[in-house]
């Protein structure tokens, strides 16, 4: 299906055979691939890569027992004592809970280990019922929000311009009463709402958890707030998405107690007192994520869809492929090797070891590929170093 | 609030992790961190899923 190449690196410059891998403990499997929403952002239906279209709208079932036979024989080849399934759209409630029971009860049955199972939703279909019966089958449950207002999500709409917000909004209220089902919110950044209103309103949702996510862009498409110029380590530079981050850094610590984790913060602060980091967006630990998309076809992180068409595509399936297989596709790889994927201005950067060049996914660049610093590179610096003073002198305090 | 980050030379804080605070967020980071020093190896997990 791709129909552009793959970019030098690391496609054509990495030997894949020549590091380590580490096997995959989290499986993102679409359960639908359509959405009824038509968010205006969305790199998914709205970005450069149109691949979705080819491929059927819900995974056949049996396709689901095809990939919990290959995550199986993963976790019985890697010894895997637990595993994480994400269960994945689309919108994967799009038809109700019934497709995600089935898809995670094939996982179970399959494998010997200890499954996690979340299901990342927009919120609009989640009923009472629907999530009774989630909770039930110990599937946990993530919320899409850019805010917890009605102005926040005004960019989330369905294909006929109607909100999606007061459906969203009564799924994070039933969520709110059921904490162990609960896992979280994710909120992508808008520059043009203020922070500590998002954050505030955010927690008067109840999560146990929120992440913010950088909107996904690279050197080619630049996110709003920051302008188009060649790869590299521009300093000085305005750095819009580093501030509204740290303003929200600062309301977080100073609360007074834990309102919430937000997972970003988190992985900053621990990688600055010398942890490894469980996240994509910062550090340097190895990548175990893979997706299986409706038809089974075994692809890289979608996100990487906002850089060019096809460049998630591995050319491998469930049907004829092994996930060792995909462990060795350059693509995978070059997310496992840590310091040795980084650009040369990472590798000399006095926060590098802590921001790790950012997420892979917005270090692209046409013609060269994925070996540059971060889209974001400024904002990141900014961030990281603003989490290590207000930790410095919290730690210097504790002592 | 947007200003140019100009201290892009200078090294990070060496932070050690405090044997105790009274800080809750930092609390439970130590809380975690610890918990995570039993992983034979960390990993890191896609960014769309909480
Ligand atoms: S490590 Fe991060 S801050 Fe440093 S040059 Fe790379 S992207 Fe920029």
């Amino acid at each position: 299906m791709t129909t552009h190449p793959h970019p030098p690196w690391p496609y054509a410059l990495l030997d894949t055979t020549a590091h380590r891998p580490v096997p995959f403990r989290q499986f993102v499997l679409k359960v639908h691939g359509r959405c009824n929403l038509d968010c205006t952002y969305c790199y998914l239906y709205q970005g450069p890569d149109h691949g979705w279209r080819d491929r059927p709208a819900r995974t056949p079932e049996r396709t689901m027992r095809r990939v919990a036979d290959r995550i199986a024989e993963h976790v019985r080849g890697h010894r895997l004592d637990a595993i994480r399934v994400e269960l994945h759209g689309g919108e994967p409630l799009l038809t109700g809970p019934d497709p995600v029971l089935a898809y995670a009860d094939a996982v179970r049955e399959a494998v010997d280990c200890r499954v996690t199972a979340t299901v990342q939703t927009n919120g609009t279909r989640l009923t009472a019922g629907a999530l009774d019966r989630l909770a039930a089958a110990g599937i946990r449950v993530g919320l899409s929000l850019d805010g917890g207002r009605a102005a926040h999500n005004a960019r989330r709409v369905d294909h006929a311009g109607r909100p999606a917000w007061p459906a969203a909004r009564a799924a994070a209220e039933r969520l709110a009463a059921r904490p162990r089902a609960y896992a979280g919110i994710l909120c992508t950044i808008d520059l043009a709402v203020d922070p500590l209103d998002v954050y505030r309103s955010l927690l008067a949702l109840r999560p146990p958890g929120v992440d913010f996510l950088l909107p996904h862009a690279n050197w080619d498409r630049p996110p709003p707030g920051i302008p188009g110029r060649p790869p590299g380590r521009h300093r000085p530079t305005p750095t819009p998405y580093g501030d509204w981050l740290a303003a929200v850094f600062d309301a977080w610590w100073d609360e007074g107690r834990l309102s919430t984790r937000i997972r970003l913060f988190q992985e900053i602060a621990g990688l600055l007192l010398g942890s490894p980091s469980r996240a994509e967006a910062v550090g340097l630990s190895p990548m175990a994520a893979v997706v299986v998309e409706t038809d089974g076809a075994i692809e890289q992180v979608d996100s990487l869809r906002s850089a060019y068409e096809g460049a998630s595509e591995t050319g491998l399936d469930v049907f004829r492929h092994s996930f060792d297989q995909a462990l060795r596709h350059p693509g995978v790889a070059a997310r496992q090797l840590g310091e040795r994927a980084l650009a040369e201005e990472c590798l000399g950067c006095p926060v590098g070891k802590v921001c790790g060049g950012g997420n892979y996914v917005h270090r692209y660049a046409p013609g060269t590929g994925f070996r540059h610093p971060s889209v974001y590179c400024a904002d990141l610096e900014r961030l990281v170093r603003h989490i290590a003073h207000r930790l410095q002198r919290t730690s210097r305090a504790a002592r | 609030m947007t200003f140019p980050v100009d201290d892009t030379h200078i090294p990070l804080p060496e932070i050690a992790p405090p044997d105790q605070t009274d800080h809750p967020v930092l609390a439970a980071i130590l809380t975690e961190l610890r918990d995570r020093q039993q992983d034979p190896l960390v990993v890191a997990h896609y960014e769309d899923a909480p």
